[in-house]
């Protein structure tokens, strides 16, 4: 269990609370700026200025040893925004997952693991884009390449920050039956997104920020349907539809 | 403006193939597509910035004159009061070194347009203050609305708008779209946006052409194509669209 109590990261972010338990599903959503990619930087470790409490287990990671958060990042693992850039281009995907598994401590895959092929079959990756370049494969696939090098570190916790703000949108919800069928096999899903849609069905409840300050939480369908603070309203109305 | 017959292909691989449309001022059209199909390459044959090693073939209809598409020089005289592109990433596209307003200035003198970068940048909804800022300081929408700023400064006839809202929350991409289409009704330039979002430009584009892997898959008033889908592409475009 992900516990934050008064998260705040200098004015970025301020006084946020969560939990996040096994099988978890927290959507985070709000405009640019507000502090989503803030937050989920703050939960693996990458904001130094992180004060407030963030306990794993029971255990306080603000101002703990490199040691412990190092212990987090393979229980927690987050998927960045553009994976034309979050991928290293010169590791071919293989050596990506390798590399994943070897900071969370996880043994090598052998190169006919069959625990690899479970993986690639899991995010719906053909084998024979294992030795490709993240620049030779499409978004969608690039995308699904960082999910897989993010599920090799064996984690409790996926954090995905707009993974689908770079594709198109049938690419899009393929990522996103991807997330719900990663969470129906357990892993706790925290999806930061600014495209509302994707949302119900995907996480149960949501968190909204506006200028760094948590103003809106609440159970998703309650939420969007009948949105309280004016930037959760915002946000809702000005959702596409046909 | 009439585009017949766009072709383009790079070493012997076909990436346009006989897309055609036309637009008058101050209409809107929207090309629309998956990734990959050639929206963007579309706008860069236009202009005459396709890659160097494209073969460019087809002609563009303007006003009175008949410009071939393979004419570089012909195309490049036409940027600016011709044709003005707000691109994708609009923060990459601004000189990050110089400010708002020396940038907006250095576009006005180029292309021969009224230089008040103070009243160019309220048209898009930025007050005076950002004149003196430089692109570091821009959130993602005001880059865009910058960008928008210096395209509409050129004062050009068509404006090529490149999925401008694809990095934005929908916020900002609602008021980006609805500034797009305000601008250029009052100021009767006609708009060329590509998305790959159907929803988002379903009210603000009347007519719609379809890319699939570089040929039209279809075209005509956007209502209809919604109501009764010619293809595959457009039916799957569609059925996303209503999905959310």
């Amino acid at each position: 269990m992900l516990v934050g109590r008064g998260l705040t990261v200098g004015a970025r972010l301020l006084g946020v609370d969560l939990e996040l338990g096994p099988g978890a599903g927290l959507g985070v959503i709000g405009r640019s700026g507000s502090g989503k990619s803030t937050l989920a930087r703050a939960l693996v470790g990458l904001e130094p200025e992180l004060a407030g409490s963030l306990t794993m287990a029971g255990r306080e990671l603000v101002g703990a040893p490199r040691a412990a958060w190092a212990e987090l990042r393979a229980r927690v693992q987050l998927v960045w925004q553009d994976p034309a850039t979050a991928l290293d281009p010169n590791l071919p995907i293989r050596r990506s997952i390798a590399e994943a598994r070897l900071l969370a401590r996880r043994d090598r895959f052998t190169r006919d693991d069959p625990r690899l092929a479970a993986l690639l079959e899991r995010v719906a990756l053909g084998p024979e884009l294992l030795d490709r370049l993240p620049g030779a494969l499409s978004g969608g696939q690039r995308q699904r390449a960082a999910i897989a090098r993010a599920l090799a570190a064996e984690p409790e916790l996926l954090i995905v920050d707009e993974i689908t703000s770079a594709l198109d949108r049938p690419v899009a919800w393929t990522i996103v039956d991807l997330l719900r069928s990663l969470r129906s096999s357990g892993i706790g899903l925290m999806m930061i997104s600014h495209d509302l849609s994707f949302l119900p069905g995907t996480v149960d409840r949501v968190l909204v920020l506006a200028d760094g300050r948590p103003v809106e939480a609440g159970p998703v369908a309650t939420v969007l349907a009948a949105p309280q603070a004016a930037a959760t309203r915002a946000l809702v109305d000005a959702a596409p539809r046909l | 403006m009439r585009v017949d017959g766009l072709g383009c292909t790079i070493d012997g691989r076909t990436l346009l193939e006989a897309v055609s449309f036309s637009l008058s001022g101050g209409e809107a059209l929207a090309v629309l597509g998956p990734s990959g199909a050639g929206k963007s390459l579309v706008l860069r044959c236009l202009l005459g910035l396709a890659p160097a090693q494209a073969t460019v073939t087809g002609t563009l209809f303007w006003d009175e004159r008949r410009v071939p598409l393979a004419d570089r020089p012909a195309l490049a005289r036409l940027r600016g009061r011709g044709l003005a592109l707000v691109p994708q990433a609009a923060a990459a596209s601004l000189d990050p070194m110089r400010t708002v307003g020396q940038q907006l200035r250095e576009v006005c003198v180029l292309h021969g347009t009224d230089s008040r970068p103070r009243e160019r940048l309220a048209e898009v909804g930025l007050s005076h203050e950002f004149v003196d800022r430089h692109p570091h300081a821009l959130s993602g929408g005001q880059a865009q609305r910058v960008a928008l700023a210096l395209a509409l400064a050129c004062r050009p006839a068509v404006l090529l708008a490149d999925e401008p809202m694809a990095s934005l929350d929908c916020v900002s991409q609602a008021e980006l779209v609805d500034l797009l289409v305000k601008r250029c009704a009052a100021e009767q330039v006609a708009l060329v946006l590509v998305s790959h979002d159907l929803a988002r430009v379903a009210r603000c584009c009347p007519r719609a052409i379809v890319l699939d892997r570089g040929r039209m898959v279809a075209h005509g008033p956007l209502a209809e194509l919604l109501a009764a889908p010619p293809d595959p592409t457009t039916a799957v475009m569609v059925a996303v669209a209503r999905r959310g």
